[in-house]
């Protein structure tokens, strides 16, 4: 499924133990921050990340592992492409609690 | 209210034990993923955009002061100081921990409740008429019948695995205030031409992404033989309902496809078959159950009590809140209270652990100690002296629930949408807001009437806007949010689906067509006292149409 996307691509998931979001690093550790995940530009580096995230799920680190793909900002900062994932990234978009 | 027997209370202790062991199992990694959704979604625990979420089941939307200040407490410990009331008459929290939920649960039922059969597919919580008992327009109070559904439904071994998940609505008044005719089963208990208690029965209504207005399948089922009933309908459903599409899995699809004559005969069919006797209540149960639901001794009161004309005299707002907000109550000198969950620029349905524990101590002082919650995302105090009235209200007023507005157009249903919710499409909550911002003006919404606005953030509908006087839809055209409009759809007695107005509009717009919409009302209108929808039916989209696409 990873293949399908175009563009740069990131890998999420959510902690398992408190299901906060999180993002796939260079090192295979899960970090909350969007601008700490590790970009995939190729189909290899797209296999390596996903051969690292499912790891963190054979290690009951995080569910519900998918990636999706990221632009650079004007600031250069990562920035998803897609509604949804702006929503994920930013928490929601209304004040709460 | 009902309150728990020991089967209920071990069984349900019980559960809360099993999770506490599943999650542990889950956290070691004894159990996978796979093995575990299943699992925590029996016991209500989603994963949603950015958290777990626990749905905690409200029979029949009826909660006890010491209930919703242990949701208070839930909420302030574990979650964000927040719950969320559902559609389905339930509460959901937004943010609990994994790792927390056994703890949660074990708290639920240190108070008789659960999130047993909040998710999967499986009969789903009872929702009844939040004014049961009380109604000035009631026949029968169907809270009883609602108690014996939920004993009769809760882990019910032929039921468990059904198609689909499966709702039951039943009212026992004449307006449907409980939406029965968009419920897999709706219930209207009502008495015959001999004076026998019985039902009328619908099936196969429902929204989502194919809407269907319940059909009725039996115009009378005598109390006796309600559970057989059921289970005549449930059995044809389980048997015959599609399980190879999972859109396609709902019975209004089976009463659809196979037309409700033929869905009729089968049923019929079914019963005649049944050994009643072992499907019927035992004897007494129903006595036993109706024991609990007999109304609190009221006092002999003047109505419309002189000091209450003099505080709606004298304080205008407290008027304006009492016209729209209280409704009449069977009993002389007493009133039923609905508190609005929908302040001005707010999220529908939320409401933070102090006001959930204001609620339960004003529940106490001035209305038994029972709080009802309704499908609209708003709450009841059934119980109120009239006396008492302008207190309650100013209690309210200074924690922000005295909003004025119950059925006008700012009491919208609206669901949790793209904020929340994994499956959606588009947002919701702030297409709520700017509406509610535009129309915040009392006095403009009291001209406008009575207006119910739904808003739902995919096609799944649990925001019910094709039952919405005006319906909205969020849906996602190449990355950005739209919104499609239908007008004329009615979750009441007189139940209809909406119909899709044009092309959809832009989040920023939404507000504005509103508005556009609403004044054409006004133009056409006749009398003051005719409804939005009634002009609707009146001259159909046409006009509406118009005045929104002239100038596109
Ligand atoms: S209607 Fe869609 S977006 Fe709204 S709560 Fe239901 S599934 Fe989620």
């Amino acid at each position: 499924m990873a293949k399908k996307l175009k563009g740069d691509q990131v890998f999420t998931g959510q902690l398992l133990r408190e299901g906060d979001v999180v993002y796939l690093t260079a090192d295979g550790s899960w970090a909350p921050d969007l601008q700490n995940a590790c970009v995939a530009t190729n189909d290899q580096e797209i296999e390596t990340l996903e051969g690292l995230a499912n790891e963190g799920v054979l290690k009951n680190l995080v569910v519900d592992v998918y990636p999706f793909v990221v632009v650079r900002n004007e600031a250069g900062d990562l920035a998803p492409d897609h509604i949804r994932e702006k929503l994920r990234t930013a928490g929601p978009s209304i004040v709460y609690s | 209210m009902y309150i728990y027997d020991d089967f209920d209370e071990t069984f349900v202790r019980e559960r809360a034990a099993q999770f506490r062991d599943q999650v542990e199992r889950r956290l070691s990694g004894e159990l996978s993923e796979e093995q575990f959704r299943p699992l925590r979604l029996m016991n209500g625990v989603y994963l949603q955009l950015h958290a777990y979420m626990l749905r905690v089941a409200v029979p029949y939307g009826t909660l006890s002061s010491k209930q919703l200040r242990q949701l208070a407490m839930i909420a302030k410990k574990y979650d964000k100081g927040y719950g969320h009331f559902t559609t389905r008459q339930n509460i959901q929290f937004n943010w609990p921990k994994l790792e927390d939920l056994p703890d949660i649960l074990d708290d639920l039922a240190d108070v008789g409740m659960h999130a047993i059969q909040t998710s999967g597919n499986c009969i789903r919580n009872v929702t009844s008429d939040q004014w049961a008992g009380v109604a000035s327009d009631e026949v029968i109070d169907p809270r009883p019948y609602a108690e014996l559904m939920r004993q009769w439904s809760s882990l019910h071994p032929e039921f468990s695995y059904l198609p689909r998940k499966f709702k039951i609505a039943i009212t026992g008044a004449d307006s449907d205030r409980a939406a029965i005719a968009f419920h897999d089963i709706g219930l209207q208990v009502m008495k015959n031409k001999t004076q026998e208690i019985g039902f009328r029965v619908f099936v196969g209504g429902g929204l989502g992404r194919t809407p269907m207005v319940g059909k009725v399948v039996r115009d009378f089922i005598g109390v006796e033989d309600l559970l057989p009933y059921l289970v005549a309908i449930l059995r044809a459903y389980n048997l015959e309902g599609r399980r190879d599409n999972k859109y396609k899995a709902r019975i209004k699809i089976l009463v659809h496809e196979k037309g409700i004559e033929a869905f009729q005969a089968r049923v019929e069919e079914i019963f005649e078959g049944l050994d009643k006797d072992s499907l019927r209540a035992q004897k007494g149960e129903l006595e036993r159950i109706e024991a609990f639901f007999t109304l609190p001794d009221y006092e002999t009161l003047d109505d419309k009590p002189a000091s209450l004309s003099k505080e709606r005299a004298e304080n205008s707002a407290f008027h304006a809140w009492v016209m729209r907000n209280v409704a009449r109550h069977r009993q002389a000198g007493y009133a039923i209270v609905n508190i609005s969950l929908k302040p001005h620029g707010g999220i529908p349905g939320d409401a933070t652990d102090e006001q959930m524990d204001l609620v339960a101590d004003l529940a106490d002082a001035y209305s038994h100690g029972e709080i009802r919650v309704t499908h609209e995302q708003n709450l009841v105090l059934a119980h109120v002296r009239q006396d008492q009235l302008f207190e309650l209200w100013q209690k309210l007023e200074a924690a922000g629930l005295g909003t004025a507005n119950l059925g006008a157009i700012t009491d919208m249903i609206t669901c949790p949408g793209l904020d929340f919710c994994t499956l959606a499409t588009a947002r919701s909550i702030p297409i709520a807001q700017k509406i509610s911002n535009k129309f915040s003006d009392i006095e403009r919404q009291n001209e406008i009437g009575d207006m119910k606005i739904k808003i739902s953030g995919c096609i799944n509908a649990c925001g019910h806007h094709h039952a919405g006087h005006i319906g909205i839809l969020g849906l996602n055209k190449k990355g950005e949010e739209y919104y499609q409009i239908t007008l004329g759809g009615s979750g009441a007695e007189d139940a209809a689906v909406g119909e899709i107005l044009g092309p959809g509009f832009a989040a920023d717009d939404v507000a504005g067509a509103i508005d556009t919409l609403v004044n054409r009302y006004i133009q056409l209108r006749t009398t003051a006292d005719e409804r939005f929808l009634d002009v609707v039916n009146r001259v159909g989209l046409e006009p509406f149409k118009e005045a929104l696409y002239a100038d596109h």
